[in-house]
């Protein structure tokens, strides 16, 4: 893999060089600050943005067309990352190799910066009808987050950890939200996004890369020069006590939160002491700790995992079980997290925990996605690159895993309750 | 070992088959910095009922998934997990209605985690207190699977199509069948259906595909894993007509979800190739049901649907058509979609673009080791052979094939299946 950069005034581009797919990969990142966004309409945005364009203004007219681009996909993702706001448009393409017309690769990108030059509106606004349907989505989207347990608690669970911080945002916020986005709006969130918006573009694939540069500069018309400051991470408000907090669910299956505020971290302890820190507390393995209480010893539940939201500051273990056996699971988790504070576990373990993180970086080097990620974390908050990144976790000791676990503080514990009946 | 080369597609499998039968089929992707292995075993949830010799066996809905949850624990006391982990790899498994598999996902120690792949799978440590303790734990995933409207919804619709056929089952089985599971079931369920002739071994990734043969034939050379006693399983005779024509259910769901299935027997179709027929019904579904087509455009510019989508299945000897969705209007939508399947069509131009897009699909497939990996199994499972020719009977593909099926379908026997909030 050849890793090289382009520089230009409005943008950059990263690229990697590679053999080992036939998929051509890119992204076009913008990043903008999230605080200060109306995160729903942004969302909105990339979405309407990948539904139509002005040259194929029906939904039919836009997948007809990346059909014959042989199956080429355009997508958009609107990702919140702490104060950051991404938004992504992700466009994957067969390798030009692979395809007898010449014109296959300008084609391609004609299309992915058509898009995004010339969105769908008309003189007022966004294209009605289009807007309509995203619409309709995205009200879907919203009400549907109540039939998820899971999802559903672990977003109860930020909003209890952290009311008014954004932290507790979600990009696809509430159906109020949704309801004051109008065609105008997002015409302004639109142009928002091109002048205000840090841009990367990130490509992958086997290409000529300098080509490629120049195929951007020559499709890519964005040339707004941005020279504000962004920082991604949140600084929260320090939690004092445990909250408690129960709420009535409709489904079979309880789901417990525990959240802890992560207190203080250092990068190191960002970038890589957290990852070996999780991977024996609650990893992949049914042997982490978790796994061993809750589920080997005591048989209270199939699932548990945590979700590390490091640029918040939060960490949540979310655990799904019978609700008279939330009491037993939640000293079980106070127990576990006790014993990582005071080094109670082995060495054999922390070396477990290393050899399984450097052997899911190693296999992340099969998945263009993956690749693409850990170069824009790179870019965003300073992840080491891979290679790079296995050397810092194969540093980490035992007391720097104490003294992490210690800067944990219990911050929540929240139940969605299950419903008395069950049935087939 | 024997190299089948997949035709236009510049791709390999290499194909053998130990002494005590077990096929192994492994593709190569020198690029690639893993391997994938899989160790299946055609057991899954639909074989409750199956005679060996004389001997009839019935056991609880679930067994098969149950026996994977048990697999894991070894003779050591120890799971599959910790070997595994300590090499700095990765070991897992699932139950289809078909099949169990066992997967091992590595980059490197490559022969000790295919070694301990073969012993685990086939050295099992089954006891009673094993069984006891992991019964709360199925459960509890099963209660996952309940408040999953989309399983709801799965299950719903085999129910409503199939008067006897098993897919009407989750593949967990339901709480009563978990706790009544015994040691005896999974005894009985192992010993019929884990062996080397009913099992099949695929690995896909960077290695070299001699070695791994060697080592997996070698590995079982001195295993005694007994006689392949052959059970028959029980076929269960199932009416051409739909169990119930429609059923509402309500279940905790803000936007109503639907699903119509349509029952055909397979004889109605003149063509012999499960393969090319499935691949016939895709195009025709994708065509007139897909983003393209005219009634999903009308449909979301009408503000009646917020999704759309299909599938086709062959279950026993008869095909079954799916379209799913979400609506607030189902009522509305479910007779305009029953409509538009009975007059499904297609045009030369729109064939042509299909194909087109699928077989860049079918290239790009052989980017991903745990794709190729997972299309081989379902070839074994579907077809019982590797097809060398996907490509060909892709191009193959006329209008003249899709008007032939479209005569042939049926749509006498269909079934609806709703969720709503409240009824």
């Amino acid at each position: 893999m050849v890793y090289k950069s382009y520089e230009y005034d409005s943008f950059r581009i990263f690229t990697i060089q590679t053999d080992q797919f036939k998929n051509a990969h890119i992204e076009v990142v913008f990043q903008g600050d999230a605080s200060t966004s109306k995160l729903t309409e942004k969302s909105f945005l990339s979405e309407i943005m990948c539904f139509s364009s002005k040259k194929y203004p029906t939904r039919k007219d836009f997948v007809i067309r990346m059909e014959e681009l042989y199956n080429a996909y355009l997508y958009g993702v609107t990702s919140k990352v702490g104060n950051s706001l991404l938004t992504n448009f992700v466009f994957d393409f067969l390798d030009p190799y692979y395809v007898d017309e010449a014109s296959y690769l300008e084609d391609c990108l004609t299309f992915l910066f058509d898009t995004i030059m010339h969105p769908n509106m008309e003189q007022n606004g966004f294209d009605y009808k289009s807007f309509q349907i995203i619409k309709s989505r995205f009200r879907s989207d919203i009400e549907s987050l109540k039939e998820n347990p899971v999802n559903y608690s672990l977003r109860q669970s930020l909003k209890e950890m952290y009311p008014d911080s954004i932290s507790s945002k979600s990009v696809l916020g509430t159906i109020e939200e949704l309801e004051s986005i109008t065609l105008e709006s997002l015409v302004a969130s639109y142009q928002n996004l091109l002048e205000t918006s840090y841009c990367d573009i990130y490509i992958i694939g086997n290409l000529d890369m300098d080509q490629m540069a120049k195929l951007v500069l020559k499709h890519f018309k964005n040339h707004v020069i941005k020279t504000h400051e962004q920082n991604t991470f949140v600084r929260n408000k320090r939690v004092k006590d445990v909250k408690k907090k129960v709420e009535d669910g409709k489904f079979v299956q309880s789901n417990l939160v525990m959240g802890y505020q992560m207190q203080g971290f250092t990068e190191k302890e960002y970038h890589s002491v957290l990852a070996v820190f999780g991977e024996i507390f609650c990893g992949t393995s049914l042997n982490s700790k978790l796994y061993q209480y809750l589920r080997n010893d005591n048989s209270l539940c199939y699932r548990v995992q945590t979700i590390y939201q490091k640029f918040d500051e939060a960490l949540l273990i979310s655990v799904g079980l019978e609700s008279k056996n939330k009491n037993l699971a939640v000293k079980l988790i106070q127990k576990a997290m006790k014993e990582m504070a005071i080094g109670k576990f082995s060495d054999e373990e922390l070396e477990m925990a290393k050899e399984q993180l450097c052997f899911a970086l190693t296999m992340s080097l099969d998945n263009q996605n993956s690749i693409i990620n850990n170069y824009l974390f790179h870019n965003l908050v300073g992840t080491p690159l891979l290679e790079e990144r296995k050397e810092d976790l194969l540093a980490v000791t035992k007391e720097d895993i104490m003294k992490l676990a210690k800067k944990m503080k219990h911050a929540l514990i929240y139940e969605l309750k299950e419903v008395s009946h069950e049935g087939n | 070992m024997k190299e089948i080369k997949l035709q236009g597609l510049n791709e390999t499998i290499y194909y053998d088959v130990a002494d005590n039968g077990l096929p192994i089929m492994m593709w190569v992707h020198e690029k690639s910095k893993g391997y994938y292995l899989t160790l299946s075993v055609k057991y899954g949830s639909l074989d409750t009922e199956f005679q060996i010799q004389n001997k009839k066996v019935t056991v609880p809905n679930g067994v098969a998934h149950f026996l994977e949850h048990l697999n894991f624990q070894e003779r050591d006391g120890k799971d599959a997990q910790s070997f595994y982990q300590q090499n700095g790899s990765d070991v897992n498994a699932f139950t289809t209605f078909q099949y169990t598999s066992y997967e091992v996902y590595g980059t490197n120690h490559l022969r000790e985690n295919l070694e301990h792949l073969v012993e685990f799978v086939m050295t099992p440590s089954f006891s009673n207190k094993m069984v006891q303790n992991e019964k709360n734990i199925i459960v509890e995933e099963n209660k996952m699977d309940l408040d999953n409207p989309g399983n709801l919804l799965y299950y719903g619709m085999f129910r409503n199509l199939f008067k006897n056929d098993k897919h009407q089952h989750y593949i967990t089985g339901t709480k009563e069948d978990i706790l009544k599971t015994n040691l005896e079931d999974i005894l009985n369920a192992y010993e019929a259906f884990y062996h080397p002739m009913n099992m099949f071994f695929i690995a896909t990734g960077n290695f070299n595909p001699y070695e791994v043969a060697t080592i997996i034939k070698d590995k079982m050379k001195d295993m005694d894993l007994g006689e392949w006693k052959n059970p028959k399983r029980k076929e269960l005779r199932e009416p051409a007509k739909v169990q119930n024509a429609y059923e509402e259910i309500e279940a905790n769901v803000e936007v109503p979800k639907f699903r119509i299935g349509v029952k055909i027997p397979r004889k109605n179709f003149k063509e012999k190739s499960d393969y090319k027929l499935r691949l016939l019904l895709t195009l025709l579904l994708n065509s007139n049901f897909g983003a393209t087509s005219d009634i999903y455009e009308e449909l979301l510019n009408k503000d009646l649907i917020v999704s759309l989508g299909f599938e086709k299945s062959i279950i026993g000897h008869y095909v079954c058509l799916f379209l799913n969705g979400e609506s607030k209007y189902p009522d509305e939508v479910i007779p305009i979609l029953k409509t538009t399947l009975t007059h499904m069509e297609m045009n030369e131009k729109t064939l042509k673009r299909k194909l087109h897009s699928a077989i860049a699909n079918m290239v790009l497939s052989y980017d991903d080791i745990t794709e190729v990996n997972m299309n081989l199994q379902e070839q074994v499972m579907n077809y019982g052979e590797i097809i060398d020719h996907q490509k060909e009977i892709f191009e193959s593909i006329r209008l003249s094939d899709i008007k032939e099926v479209l005569k042939e379908l049926s749509f006498k026997e269909m079934a609806t299946v709703v969720l709503k909030n409240k009824i």
